[in-house]
């Protein structure tokens, strides 16, 4: 394995903070709103372009309408020239009738002929004298006619409105001007019919753009319908007369249906008015088609455009998004790196940050544990679009074939790349495409292992991807020395730990007891937690359970020395508050530590503690169904914060039937609960447990969820029963202690249920047999004094014993008396002398 | 006179007996062991009363014991100490008794 010299084309650095994506939220608004202007101003060209089509369309058809007039006109003045041509004809103007009718009879009515419905002469009368009508003048009077009455009173020629004809539905056009003698006198009228041909529209009129082409004549009559009906629209028509020329806008059309455009001129000469009446929608169709064209056009470019803006905002937002999410992995990473305290955790550390890094990929972590471990070694992770199965042993391969590559980066992109790199070390990646793995190298340049990233499609990787998976791994291989030293040291803390415990709790007479412990789980430093229990030769017995601030081996050992001085302090004292006391100097200088030591006498049920910060011990009583816990007016600052004198004791009356819990920290500290709360739980949990000890305390640390097993948790049970029946104790052969032994056996007699004067005869007995052996056993010598209580409802037994000689006492001593007086009192006293020492026999019957 | 109290055992009998010694040695005196005050008497309680008693009429004094209590009472009569030490029921008793005794050593 060689060290990695490779640097990264890129530094993590740039990676993470490549980009400034701060403005391009301003160019993304920015580009809208000049997108918005430009529409805008767009739409009002298209909007004018689109008047100027329809002013353009409505100004043509009014000069359509003028022409159409103009037409009329030059005709009708050349048909009235025509007329008066005729009038002026010597046989007109002769007012010879024959010599008219002969001349009329050239005009008789023929295809393509002028006045080809007749020309008549009328006399001043209004009878017709002359006729172009072979049948000859009718009778008829034509005084009232219009075109007659109009001549005769203006003398100018006149055109009258359309008839139809008597005989025929010919459209008839009657014209008419003044005759004259040769003297210029008003002789009579010439009139001249015309036929109007048959109204059509044809292609012709059409391609001319003459839709919709009405002629009103003088009385308003539409000359192009066969009926001369006038039109719908009176009020329209009577406006069209008005003004002569013009063009009407967004107006009812002569039909009266709605939204027409109607252009009109009026001809002098016919008094006729052409009308072009069409639909607007006809008239400005380019227009409105051209208009919406243009929109469409408009609004897909202006689509085309947003959604371009839209795209450039999204990919920024996502790119945005992406750095911010690989700082915050990036981060993560160094937190969880941090805080993982095993080779496990950092392995599913780094396969995290690689699986939310390459969501994509599998990612392969390979470290491994070293030989000493069960463990694996390595995690791998699933990703998003991968269907990549990686065993241990392809993943173990894939380690060794980054690790061979000397440090750089092993980069097989395609198939045929991973396949022909891979197949020589027996192992294929069932679904993979492309594979980048970097190696796991230490600050020493040793190899620990590699990451990997496996894609299911084939993936090109960026020299960003290269300097992220590179920058991973580093970071990772960093904290593995750390992790591997902590791993280490846990082990040895825990082992140590455990060493130091008690192996099996001894047997207290009176008190049955549990206990648990349990160091920091595994990924956690182990504590210092200890509980123990001395059983005096007194019978009195201290129970303590302390908590060593820190962690670590340090803690350890420290609780190991505390746990000692504890033992050496429990024989040498009976006062807890003394214990407690002493335990202080045995705290490393700026350490600290708590405990709390209880006293409890199995002859007196007096129960004493004293406590040094440490969590208040819970008393339950399972009569009463309630607990307390044993407070603080007997607790001073942890052990190592107190000076000299600091501490005291209190007492606690206990009875059968009640327990007392001692504790560490750690069984009631737990996230989001207050302390008081879990101290609550934990006493709950007791009260409802079962009567036996072992349970109990199991349901006191089953009241600890999985999760919160981080710290060590150390717990003492102590379940009271009846005062016991038999007691053994060894006391010092020192005259001193004989008044303390007195008042402890009275209090055990009497719970016992002996009357006042069988305990005192006892009580008596019992001193007499301890006074011989301090006088005579040891002669006032150092030793030690054995005294074994027995009690049934039929009789007590007080067996004392010493290891000194025996010698007969005088009669008339205090030894003699001593003799005299157990025999007295007791049904039976015996002394048994061997060469190990004494015996009395105390026995009383009840 | 003597005042005790508590327990008269083993322990205290040795502190008992070195006081009386103490009061006794240099002349002969009259010495009344007020024990109302004494729950507890042993063997050893009883050998000092006994010995103090020895030692001071050897040296011309007297030694009444006075008031005990009931339970010690027992005790006394338990071992007959009645037969080798004056005991009175109370201390006027053990006054009246030692001018008895002085007025009977006068004439």
């Amino acid at each position: 394995m060689t060290p990695s010299s490779a640097s990264p084309p890129t530094s993590v650095e740039d990676v993470l903070t490549r980009g400034g994506p701060t403005s391009r939220g301003w160019l993304a608004t920015g580009a809208v709103l000049v997108l918005a202007t430009l529409t805008v101003v767009a739409l009002g060209l298209v909007w004018r372009q689109y008047e100027d089509a329809k002013r353009e369309a409505t100004e043509e058809l009014g000069s359509r309408a003028i022409l159409a007039a103009t037409v009329f006109d030059t005709y009708f003045a050349g048909q009235l020239a025509a007329l008066s041509a005729i009038a002026e004809s010597p046989s007109v103007t002769s007012g010879d009738v024959a010599s008219m009718t002969r001349y009329f009879a050239s005009f008789r009515p023929r295809k393509g002929g002028i006045f080809n419905a007749g020309v008549g002469w009328f006399d001043l009368e209004g009878r017709q004298r002359a006729t172009s009508d072979p049948r000859g003048p009718t009778t008829l009077s034509f005084g009232d006619r219009a075109y007659f009455a109009s001549v005769i009173s203006t003398k100018k020629p006149f055109v009258a409105e359309v008839i139809v004809g008597r005989n025929s539905d010919r459209r008839i056009v009657v014209m008419s001007v003044p005759t004259k003698d040769d003297r210029g006198r008003l002789t009579g009228v010439l009139a001249g019919g015309l036929v109007l041909p048959p109204s059509r529209q044809d292609s012709r009129s059409t391609d001319l753009d003459y839709a919709g082409l009405e002629v009103l004549d003088r009385v308003g009559q539409q000359i192009t319908r066969r009926d001369l009906a006038r039109p719908e629209n009176a009020e329209l028509v009577s406006l069209l007369r008005e003004r002569k020329q013009g063009l009407l806008e967004d107006t009812r059309g002569l039909d009266g249906s709605g939204d027409h455009v109607v252009a009109f001129a009026s001809s002098a000469a016919p008094s006729w008015v052409a009308v072009l009446d069409q639909p607007a929608s006809t008239v400005f169709g380019d227009a409105r088609r051209t208009l919406l064209i243009e929109a469409i056009l408009l609004a897909a470019a202006f689509a085309v455009i947003l959604g371009l803006i839209w795209w450039a905002v999204r990919r920024a937002r996502r790119d945005l998004r992406r750095q911010r999410a690989r700082v915050s992995g990036w981060a993560e990473l160094t937190r969880a790196l941090n805080a993982a305290t095993s080779v496990e955790g950092l392995r599913q550390s780094l396969a995290t940050a690689l699986a939310t890094e390459f969501p994509a990929s599998s990612g392969l972590v390979v470290i491994d544990e070293g030989a000493e471990s069960n463990g694996g070694k390595v995690t791998v992770t699933r990703g998003s679009e991968s269907s990549i199965d990686l065993d241990d042993r392809t993943a173990t391969a894939i380690a060794q074939a980054i690790g061979d590559t000397g440090g750089s980066p092993l980069v097989l992109e395609t198939h045929q790349s991973l396949h022909s790199r891979l197949a020589p070390l027996g192992v294929a990646v069932v679904g993979g495409r492309s594979l980048y793995g970097v190696p796991l190298v230490d600050q020493s340049g040793s190899v620990e292992g590699a990451a990997a990233l496996a894609f299911g499609a084939q993936y090109a990787v960026s020299d960003t991807d290269l300097t992220l998976l590179r920058a991973h791994a580093d970071q990772a291989a960093q904290a593995l020395i750390r992790v591997r030293r902590h791993e280490q040291e846990h082990d040895v803390a825990v082992l140590l730990q455990e060493s130091l415990l008690p192996d099996e709790l001894p047997d207290v007479d009176g008190v049955r007891l549990a206990a648990h412990y349990r160091s920091g789980v595994a990924g956690t430093n182990a504590g210092g937690d200890w509980y123990d229990v001395v059983r005096r030769p007194d019978g009195i017995t201290h129970f303590s359970v302390g908590d060593v601030a820190g962690r670590g081996i340090r803690a350890a050992v420290s609780m190991g020395q505390l746990r000692n001085a504890f033992r050496a302090y429990a024989l040498e004292h009976v006062s807890p508050a003394a214990i407690v006391q002493r335990m202080a100097r045995h705290v490393e200088r700026d350490g600290m530590a708590t405990m709390v030591c209880v006293t409890f006498d199995p002859l007196t049920y007096d129960l004493l503690y004293s406590s040094a910060g440490h969590v208040p011990p819970l008393l339950i009583d399972t009569e009463k169904r309630s607990f307390e816990r044993l407070e603080d007016s007997a607790s001073v600052p942890p052990l190592g914060w107190f000076g000299e004198g600091a501490t005291s004791e209190k007492r606690a009356s206990v009875a059968p039937a009640m327990s007392l819990a001692l504790y560490s920290d750690g069984l009631v500290e737990r996230r989001g609960v207050s302390l008081d709360e879990s101290i609550d739980g934990v006493g709950a949990a007791i009260l409802s447990s079962s009567a036996d000890p072992e349970e109990a305390v199991q349901a006191a640390v089953g009241t600890l969820a999985d999760a919160e097993q981080g710290d060590d948790v150390a717990l003492l049970l102590l379940q009271f029963h009846d005062t016991p029946s038999a007691i053994r104790i060894e006391i010092p052969a020192e005259p001193l202690l004989l008044r303390e032994l007195r008042r402890r056996v009275g209090r055990w007699l009497t719970m016992r249920g002996l009357d006042a004067s069988a305990r005192d005869a006892s009580l008596l007995a019992l001193s007499e047999a301890c006074n011989n052996a301090i006088e005579h056993g040891y002669r006032n010598r150092p030793g030690t004094i054995s005294i074994a209580l027995s009690h049934d409802d039929a009789s007590l037994e007080i067996r004392v014993a010493d290891n000194g000689e025996w010698r007969e006492p005088e009669p008339d001593s205090s030894r003699g008396r001593g003799m005299l007086i157990m025999r007295s009192l007791m049904d039976e006293a015996d002394v048994v002398s061997s060469q190990d020492g004494t015996e009395v026999v105390l026995g009383q019957r009840l | 006179m003597v005042s005790l109290s508590g327990d008269l055992d083993i322990d205290s009998s040795i502190e008992f007996s070195a006081k009386v010694d103490a009061v006794t040695s240099a002349a002969a005196v009259h010495v009344i062991a007020e024990l109302s005050g004494v729950q507890f008497i042993d063997s050893s309680g009883l050998n000092s009363l006994v010995v103090g008693a020895r030692e001071t009429e050897h040296r011309g004094g007297s030694f009444v014991v006075a008031a005990p209590s009931h339970y010690v009472t027992l005790v006394f009569d338990l071992v007959r100490l009645g037969e080798s030490i004056d005991i009175v029921g109370s201390i006027d008793e053990a006054l009246a008794l030692h001018t008895a005794v002085n007025a009977q050593a006068d004439s």
